[in-house]
């Protein structure tokens, strides 16, 4: 079922094109938003959390277009979003925060908003951190503090901007676990450049590109981009060729196949490699 | 109770702690020396009326840091941001007309009342801190950075600097019972007007009025 | 056997060197910076606008640019404190102790921005001056205010550097420069006159100089200003080198008071006596143009031109036989004597009403009308109208009581004269407020008696002139002096009130 409908949408900051008519489609489930940096992911999700107006087009979510001020303000209700960086108050303890955001998004029953603050710190196991002021909690911890007070409210749609960044692979576990579950019910929008988070999480992958979206399928189908493409060798290739040293100490290359080179199952990132096409690799070579 | 009631009042607490108060008490300091030669000798009102202007502007700079919102997020929640912004302008200014107000009551005890009129001088020191305030709730609109920070003291020097190329006789700090005082204190008091609108403006949503509609030739 | 091979460690650049690059850089992001341009802009920008409706003097325009070079000390506490807190905003406080450029390193670096503000403050007085051309400053030349205002901006700098690195918080910075424009505001105000403790502690000497040659302790004023300088400066590297910079700090100090103290001492009294020498006819170099003599302070000597503007219209119009013509004199001297100060009009209504003020007095003095002064002016008594700050305030004048020269001659002629002192004499008899002479009232019918006059041809007025000149110079009525040109006789006052 599509809960939210982007179409044509644009947006500049003066000569540059962040959003270049976009058309996309997002359901029920996680989705994952890949892509270099300046690609638009940022701007896509800070548009669809209501936090920016787009130039031009259109965005409906569960029905709901933010272009109007009434329908704006209901859709925040439905909405949680984590952006890159918080910002979060460093002389608040961490209750103390999400009691503050929880009136913002109007919890103003007492014990009502109690006992959602002490939900979500449970969610991202924070508990006993619960009256610790944030500027002494680590990376970590302020990331997971920041997810929590985007599920204030137990939002239908939630956005995550890169919300995998501190996490060790621990808390990362708790993480996927947690998303998984919020998946199954909601729609989850999250960016991010762990092509690892992708593969374990999506159903659904979008790759964006200046702008555009220049893949939209599964996980699956962003590796096999690459079927036929990838190599391990024991040797490094000659020539102009994009390989990388993995952890076995072979050498694994994308494109030609190298001399003495075997093939090797796709990854995601292989696939999204290969997407990105020849820049990458001229990039990479060139170092 | 409407929830917007409810909600202001649970957030009054907050905002409070969110608001710098170290640049406010240091405003208040420099604002009591400033006072202090007025205090000294009731017989000079220049000292006075110019202590006045000094502690508006002082106390307008340190109400501008309120504006500051490192927490951007908060901009997606349902509350409107109108409300959140005139809660920090509230907060940040009634302590500063507050302490404005004491010394005006210090300044005119041994003053004769018609030296201090006390509606033109309201006027003056409501311009002189809400430009602070505006410059500042207007750069908020796009971020919450250093820039936003500066941003009202900023405007404050703006204005100072543009009312120095005033000719004499046009000039916008007359003293009481200067030719000019009436005059200058219409135009004192149509500013309070324009700076008012503005942040009322500034605090509303940010958000255009139109967006064009996908294929509607953009 | 184990070789070891060590790498040969990377060259290490001396710490000099290393300094003076940082230092460089630094000035190179100030001179770089939007703000410090809008600054300069700001402060040359004031500067003109405060001069621009007078002939520039050096006192006057030092007094305005060094004014305008507070505005530019302004954003140069801000710039400077903004770039010494640099690296304690957006978290970099850590990344920047692994530098190995250490905080002293990178504090004495900022010290660049001193010099540089003062080539920025260079260059804004350079603009003042240039945007005063074709004018150029009259009276005595003072290097030392002028210097003053390169050195203000320079203790902006290195106060903004200063606070930056003490108080590197965001709000420090304007609530500095708010507190400190507080402490400025009020020094002026506290202070009663010139000499006053509170007017010597303000950056800028702001009184203007009541004869060009007066001595002034404005070396003195350097001084202090330099020792605050050396003061700001020290407290910024008050944290590296605690001794030095403690008796740095105790030395300006000490040497700021020396200063303030001299200057107090130097500063000659303002008073009639003490001026006398400056003002009388021994200050004054006079020379003859046409046939009226000029005598102007020293420095003042292109003034002349402005006032030959207004004066010699009205000598062409004179009758030839006439001499003994007054002279026109900035300073003390005879009551015949034509006197102007040291303010001028410049452009527009501001240089028009300065040569229409001027050719009245002349045509009053020429045709001996009542002066605005009862008495006359005793030996070495200051012009009436050098608005000089005397001690206890401005100077009262005794304004006398009013005279009428309704229906005498010649307050019809004065008119006359008056009106051939300005392109437009026809639009000027039209306008009350510019003609005043002396105490002289006077009613529309001597205006329209002038402009008959001016309707009639030039050389039958001069024939009149020269045929009644006697009777010009004295309280006579009109009588049917005019009649020849359409003039009735003019209705004299009566009484005790006619002027003599």
């Amino acid at each position: 079922m599509t809960t939210v409908r982007i179409q044509g949408l644009g947006k500049r900051y003066g000569s540059t094109i962040a959003l270049d008519d976009l058309d996309l489609e997002i359901g029920v489930g996680v989705t994952g938003l890949l892509g270099p940096n300046g690609a638009g992911k940022t701007t896509l999700l800070r548009c669809l959390a209501t936090a920016l107006a787009p130039d031009r087009g259109r965005v409906e979510a569960y029905g709901l277009d933010p272009a109007a001020a009434a329908q704006r303000t209901a859709l925040r209700r439905r909405l949680g979003y984590l952006p890159q960086d918080p910002g979060l108050y460093p002389n608040f303890s961490a209750a103390a925060l999400l009691d503050y955001v929880a009136v913002l998004k109007e919890m103003t029953d007492a014990r009502r908003r109690r006992a959602e603050v002490r939900r979500v710190l449970e969610e991202v196991g924070l508990t006993d951190r619960a009256s610790v002021k944030v500027r002494k909690l680590s990376g970590g911890m302020r990331q997971r503090l920041g997810l929590a007070q985007a599920l204030l409210g137990e939002p239908d749609l939630l956005i995550l901007d890169e919300p995998t960044v501190g996490l060790d692979p621990e808390q990362r576990m708790l993480f996927r676990a947690l998303i998984s579950r919020l998946g199954e019910t909601r729609t989850v929008l999250l960016s991010t450049h762990q092509t690892e988070d992708v593969g374990a999480l999506c159903e659904r992958v979008v790759v964006m590109r200046q702008g555009r979206a220049v893949y939209d399928g599964t996980p699956r189908g962003l590796a096999e981009q690459a079927e036929g493409q990838v190599w391990l060798s024991a040797e490094a290739p000659d020539g102009n060729r994009m390989y990388w040293r993995n952890a076995d100490g072979e050498f694994r290359t994308l494109g030609a196949q190298p001399p003495n080179g075997t093939p090797a199952r796709p990854s995601i990132e292989d696939g999204y490699l290969m997407l990105l096409g020849p820049e990458i690799a001229a990039g990479v070579v060139a170092r | 109770m409407s929830v917007r009631w409810r909600q202001t009042l649970l957030l009054i607490g907050p905002v409070l702690r969110i608001v710098p108060w170290v640049p406010v008490a240091a405003a208040v300091l420099v604002s009591a020396l400033a006072l202090l030669p007025a205090v000294a000798d009731a017989q000079a009102p220049a000292s006075q009326v110019w202590g006045l202007r000094i502690a508006a502007v002082v106390l307008g700079a340190a109400a501008s840091f309120a504006m500051v919102d490192p927490m951007a997020l908060l901009s997606v929640t349902p509350t409107p941001r109108w409300l959140r912004q005139w809660l920090r302008v509230t907060v940040a200014l009634v302590p500063a007309a507050a302490v404005w107000c004491c010394l005006y009551a210090a300044a005119a005890s041994s003053a004769a009342p018609q030296r201090l009129p006390l509606g033109d001088l309201v006027a003056e020191a409501a311009v002189c801190a809400l430009a602070g305030v505006v410059g500042a709730a207007v750069a908020a609109r796009g971020g919450h950075s250093l820039t936003t920070a500066v941003a009202g003291p900023a405007a404050q020097g703006g204005l100072m600097a543009a009312t120095l190329f005033l000719p004499a006789s046009y000039s916008a700090w007359p003293l009481p019972g200067a030719a000019q005082w009436e005059t200058a204190h219409d135009w004192w008091w149509a500013a309070l007007v324009v700076l008012v609108v503005a942040l009322v403006a500034a605090n509303g949503e940010v958000w255009p009025w139109r967006v064009r509609r996908a294929g509607a030739g953009g | 056997m184990t070789a070891m091979l060590s790498e040969p460690a990377p060259a290490v650049t001396p710490a000099r060197v290393a300094t003076t690059s940082l230092a460089l850089k630094e000035a190179r992001l100030l001179l770089g910076t939007s703000t410090l341009w809008l600054g300069v802009g700001l402060a040359v920008a004031l500067c003109t606008a405060w001069g621009w409706t007078t002939e520039p003097r050096w006192d006057t325009f030092t007094a305005n640019s060094g004014m305008a070079s507070l505005v530019l000390a302004g954003f140069l506490v801000l710039i400077g404190h903004l770039a010494a807190s640099r690296d304690h905003r957006h978290g970099a406080t850590d990344s920047a102790r692994t530098l190995p450029a250490s905080t002293r390193r990178r504090t004495v670096a900022l010290l660049a921005l001193i010099p540089t503000a003062a080539a920025a403050a260079a260059l804004a007085v350079g603009a003042e001056l240039v945007l005063l051309m074709p004018a150029w400053p009259a009276g005595a030349f003072d290097p030392w205010l002028l210097t003053a205002a390169v050195v203000i901006p320079m203790v902006g700098a290195g106060l903004g550097v200063a606070v930056g690195s003490w108080l590197p918080s965001t709000p420090s910075g304007p609530l500095t420069l708010f507190g400190v424009a507080a402490v400025l505001a009020l020094l002026p105000v506290l202070g009663s006159s010139a000499g006053a403790l509170s007017w010597l502690l303000f950056p800028v000497v702001i009184d203007e100089n009541v004869a060009p040659e007066i001595p002034r302790p404005t070396g003195w004023h350097l001084v202090y200003l330099i020792a605050l300088l050396v003061v700001v400066t020290a407290v910024a590297v008050l944290r590296y080198w605690r001794l030095v910079a403690a008796v740095a700090v105790v030395l300006a100090v000490v040497v700021a008071v020396v200063a303030v103290r001299r200057q107090q001492a130097e500063r000659l009294p303002i008073t009639p006596d003490t001026v006398a020498a400056y003002l009388d006819e021994s200050a004054q170099q006079c020379e003859v143009r046409g046939s009226v003599t000029y005598c102007a302070l020293h420095g003042y000597g292109r003034w002349i031109s402005l006032w030959q503007g207004a004066v010699e219209p009205i000598v062409r119009a004179l009758p030839p036989n006439v001499t003994n013509l007054p002279v026109v004199r900035q300073g003390s001297g005879p009551a015949t004597s034509v006197v102007v100060d040291q303010h001028w009009g410049r452009h527009g209504t501001w240089a028009r009403d300065s040569r229409l003020d001027l050719s009245a007095e002349y045509i009053r003095v020429l045709l001996d009308m009542p002066e605005q002064l009862a008495g006359k002016p005793g030996p070495g008594s200051l012009p009436e109208r050098n608005r000089a700050v005397l001690p206890k305030g401005s100077m009262e004048l005794s304004t006398g009581p009013r005279c009428s020269g309704a229906g005498q001659l010649r307050t019809v002629m004065a008119l006359w004269l008056l009106a051939q002192s300005d392109t437009d004499g026809r639009a000027l008899l039209g306008d009350r407020e510019k003609l005043r002479f002396g105490r002289v009232d006077f009613g529309q019918a001597e205006i329209e008696a002038a402009r008959r006059l001016l309707d009639a041809p030039r050389g039958r007025v001069e024939a009149l002139l020269n045929e009644k000149w006697a009777l010009l110079r004295s309280p006579a009525p009109a009588g049917d002096a005019l009649a020849a040109f359409g003039v009735a006789e003019l209705p004299v006052s009566s009484g005790g009130s006619a002027c003599q």
